[in-house]
């Protein structure tokens, strides 16, 4: 980490320790402090901070909305399911966004797509979209063809998506509804209780989630649905490549396949070549 | 309703910002670089090497080369100093050859278990056996690393004397084998095609999406209070971080043939099978083998596990469960008083019995 990054920092903490006591907002700015790091800083410690800070800010908004709505001490169930339901979507929402499925220029666009598609619908607004780019910039059928592919597997992975999330937002309504019943017999009195509790309820039924076919399948799909989003997008850029006179992607992989099947065979002759020598060695020593 | 003591929650709230603001000082001014303890690298190729890790005074003539998996690095096995499996293993005699496989690039992505356990795990074996003059050595794979293992043992029976496995999978349709069951369905072929080698951290994120709320949430929640209560442990926490984030891409066909012919098809019970020019014959195995595993084990359960009992000859196998999860059972506390004292009285059977 940059002497610089780390003595800002510390400045600014001590500035928080010097603060009224009230520090209602001081995780924002902390998080929003964070977020302005340099990426040449080195990342592990700043990783560890933010996602710490991150998620102690989504539980203290959560906590400090379950206090304003506890009225005399009591809150109501329905209350509950809804402050904590909120919270479980954006952890959930976060889950599926961190994955490494799309490359990175698509995950930029992926909110700007339907959260729940309609896929015959999508199909030919892709395809009328994509006439009338045609029309205007005269774009070569191939290019237009490896456009439409991405377009549809991107619409396929939104629809993944949004069926794995509601397997997830299963498994979060039964959890609450269980640990619902726990807190109205046991009350909240702890912050760390009440979240431990939580923890152990949710992985239980998620364990359980993951032996069931539905949920197999919901994730196998989301899986399958990123790669094939991947795979057209490099289809894209090859494409791209070749037309340009670049060496593509697909070009380099093809001559590292045979340098490893090369490879490979020299191998198996140096094999065959120690194994004859050791056989001339043997019947020598036979012969002597 | 439900009863809430809104003064003991607000308590709660205040302590935690207090314990998370006291954690950031020491966490950002802790330096976590690792760095193994003292070896020197023998043989290297193409991005792996073999670290060889000798006693002052060695006690036992045989080398014992240890093949961590693919994924994840295999420094957790010297973590730092009374962490480390290694330096409990040489403190006991043991010359120890660690094989590092290094991260794979782009171009090498084509490269097969055939290159992995026949050319560099051979080379390796025979690097270590010439520079230990011996012309056995004893073998210890860990997780994936032990599946390479028993495959190598079974091709050349006659390099391998013992065979240590740690936490290894065998039977990966075991019925609580939830990475297993979780991936079979994927389209490995289509996977390892758009990406080529599958990144480190996706990889990362396929293990922590087994105990999402666990390790997503909990862990981040929990580590202020944890780091403030233990700051001499900060040093060793960020460390682990480090390692738990440092996973190498894994080279796409070595990744698809381990994909289809374990998880998919089960082939290590089946006994003989081949992938391309990868062939192997489990009845071929002829060294004993001693197999550990964590009986909390969530990534590679115990009856996955046990099922090894299955393959090896009869009287050939023995087993020691470790009170402890995936990572506790290579260097946790209970395992490192336990594991490498089981490995030395296990080997010293034959060594002794050696001219």
């Amino acid at each position: 980490m940059s002497e610089y990054f780390r003595n800002a920092l510390q400045q600014w903490l001590d500035q928080l320790e010097q603060q009224s006591s009230d520090g209602a907002s001081w995780l924002q700015q902390w998080q929003s402090t964070l977020d302005r790091i340099p990426e040449h800083s080195e990342p592990q410690a700043v990783d560890l901070l933010q996602q710490m800070t991150r998620l102690n800010q989504r539980f203290e908004n959560l906590a400090q909305s379950l206090l304003e709505q506890s009225n005399d001490g009591q809150l109501s169930r329905q209350q509950l399911l809804d402050s904590y339901r909120q919270h479980l979507d954006g952890l959930c929402h976060d889950w599926i966004n961190s994955s490494c499925f799309l490359p990175d220029q698509l995950a930029l666009l992926s909110p700007f797509l339907s959260r729940s598609p309609d896929p015959a619908k999508q199909s030919s607004d892709i395809e009328s979209f994509l006439q009338r780019i045609q029309q205007l910039s005269s774009l070569p059928r191939t290019l237009l063809q490896h456009s439409q592919n991405l377009l549809s597997s991107l619409i396929l992975f939104q629809q993944a998506q949004h069926a794995h999330q509601q397997q997830l937002s299963h498994i979060n309504h039964a959890s609450l509804n269980e640990l619902a019943d726990h807190l109205e017999s046991e009350g909240v009195n702890d912050i760390q209780s009440l979240h431990t509790l939580w923890v152990d309820i949710f992985e239980a039924r998620f364990n359980n989630a993951l032996r069931q076919p539905d949920f197999i399948a919901s994730f196998n799909q989301l899986v399958d649905a990123g790669s094939r989003v991947r795979a057209d997008w490099q289809a894209l850029t090859d494409h791209l490549c070749t037309r340009f006179g670049l060496v593509s992607l697909a070009e380099y992989d093809e001559l590292s396949l045979k340098h490893q099947t090369l490879q490979d065979r020299v191998w198996q002759l140096e094999q065959q070549m120690l194994a004859m020598q050791s056989i001339i060695q043997g019947s020598d020593r036979d012969k002597h | 309703m439900i009863n809430t003591d809104a003064d003991a929650l607000s308590r709660n709230l205040a302590q935690e910002r207090e314990q998370l603001r006291r954690s950031a000082t020491p966490l950002l001014n802790t330096q976590c670089q690792h760095h193994y303890s003292s070896h020197q690298i023998i043989w290297q190729n193409e991005g792996v090497c073999l670290r060889a890790f000798i006693p002052e005074r060695p006690r036992h003539k045989r080398p014992l080369v240890l093949c961590y998996a693919l994924v994840n690095r295999p420094w957790i096995l010297d973590l730092a100093p009374g962490s480390s499996l290694i330096e409990a293993l040489v403190t006991q005699g043991f010359s120890v050859y660690l094989i590092d496989w290094g991260q794979p690039e782009r171009c090498q992505r084509f490269r097969g278990l055939e290159h992995y356990v026949d050319q560099i795990m051979h080379a390796c074996i025979q690097a270590a056996a010439s520079h230990a003059d011996n012309p056995r050595v004893n073998l210890a794979g860990i997780c994936q690393g032990g599946v390479f293992s028993l495959c190598y043992a079974s091709i050349h029976p006659e390099l391998v004397n013992r065979l240590v496995t740690l936490v290894t999978p065998v039977d990966f349709h075991a019925a609580d084998f939830t990475l297993s069951q979780l991936y079979r369905g994927v389209d490995i072929q289509q996977l390892v095609s758009a990406y080529g080698n599958i990144p480190g951290p996706l990889v990362t994120q396929v293990f922590s999406g087994l105990q999402p709320m666990r390790l997503g949430q909990l862990k981040h929640l929990t580590t202020a209070p944890r780091l403030v209560e233990k700051p001499d442990s900060v040093a060793q926490y960020m460390l682990m971080e480090r390692w738990l984030n440092d996973c190498p891409d894994l080279a796409g066909r070595a990744l698809q043939q381990f994909v289809e012919l374990f998880f998919q098809h089960n082939r290590l019970l089946d006994g003989k099978f081949d992938s391309g020019n990868f062939k192997v014959d489990m009845s071929r195995l002829a060294a004993p083998v001693l197999n550990i595993y964590g009986k909390h084990d969530h990534l590679v359960p115990p009856n996955a596990s046990r099922a090894l009992e299955q393959i090896c000859k009869r009287g050939h196998y023995q087993s020691l469960e470790i009170g402890a999860g995936h990572i506790g059972t290579l260097m946790g506390n209970k395992a490192l008083k336990s594991v490498p004292a089981a490995i030395q009285d296990w080997l010293q059977e034959t060594d002794q019995s050696e001219p």
